[in-house]
């Protein structure tokens, strides 16, 4: 899929785990694990707003394009 | 977020039910066997009636003819219970794929009740009248309320199996996002 999630790149920076992360933001580390391996359809604007405001950060700095044919 | 527990209940109730109905129509199989086979010429005589025709004195050959009849319908009756109640413990386990494929296998086993409906209606008329004089049996080919009724259930079931497999994937596409 072209959309990347970098959100193990903005956990980084905040220096912050996962499971913090899961708890703070009432999902389950299954499903954020799902999430930061981009195996998922899709996310809720909800959970986005979520992580937005834990993490401090934007949707851009979570989710990146990157085109198919672009290597 | 969807909560589906009631709907869940809701299924496991109607899988109880499904089972007192084939309790119910396993004894009634039983029964009317052991009925039917003790006491040929009332058997003969009651389908015979319950067929639409009088009591001519039925012989048993279409006795017994008449008697399997019965017990196929039963039988076929049964199978819809049990695929319906494996249906709704499906759906009450959450699995919307499987209850989707199972949805599918019962509104085929309503057409097969329909079709059999339909045939077993001939082969009952030519049953009951066997003991007619020459010339007053009949062959009928009977399409009244109750085919309606089956061809309208199995139409509703198929049209519901439809239902199950798109829900099946709107359900896998609700899970995989977060």
């Amino acid at each position: 899929m072209p959309i990347v999630v970098r959100l193990d790149v903005v956990l980084a920076r905040r220096k912050m785990t996962s499971r913090d992360l899961a708890g703070r933001i009432g999902i389950s580390e299954q499903n954020l694990s799902l999430l930061r391996s981009g195996k998922v359809r899709g996310v809720r604007f909800n959970t986005l707003e979520a992580i937005c405001k834990e993490l401090d950060c934007q949707p851009g700095d979570l989710l990146e394009f990157e085109p198919a044919d672009a290597d | 977020m969807i909560n589906p527990q009631r709907a869940l209940q809701s299924a496991s109730r109607l899988a109880h039910v499904m089972t007192v109905g084939i309790v119910f129509l396993g004894c009634l199989a039983t029964v009317g066997l052991f009925f039917g086979l003790s006491d040929l010429q009332a058997a003969g005589a009651f389908l015979a009636t319950q067929a639409g025709y009088g009591d001519h004195g039925v012989p048993a050959g279409p006795t017994f003819a008449l008697i399997g009849i019965a017990m196929v319908h039963i039988g076929l009756w049964i199978t819809v219970l049990i695929v319906a109640r494996r249906l709704f413990r499906q759906i009450s386990l959450g699995l919307p794929a499987a209850a989707a494929q199972t949805a599918r296998r019962v509104a085929m086993l309503l057409w097969i009740v329909l079709a059999w409906g339909i045939l077993s209606q001939s082969l009952g008329s030519v049953a009951a009248t066997w003991g007619y004089p020459e010339g007053q049996r009949s062959l009928a080919i009977a399409i009244g309320s109750p085919q309606i009724s089956v061809a309208f259930a199995a139409l509703i079931a198929s049209f519901l199996a439809h239902a199950f497999a798109l829900g099946a994937e709107l359900w896998q596409d609700h899970q995989e996002v977060i």
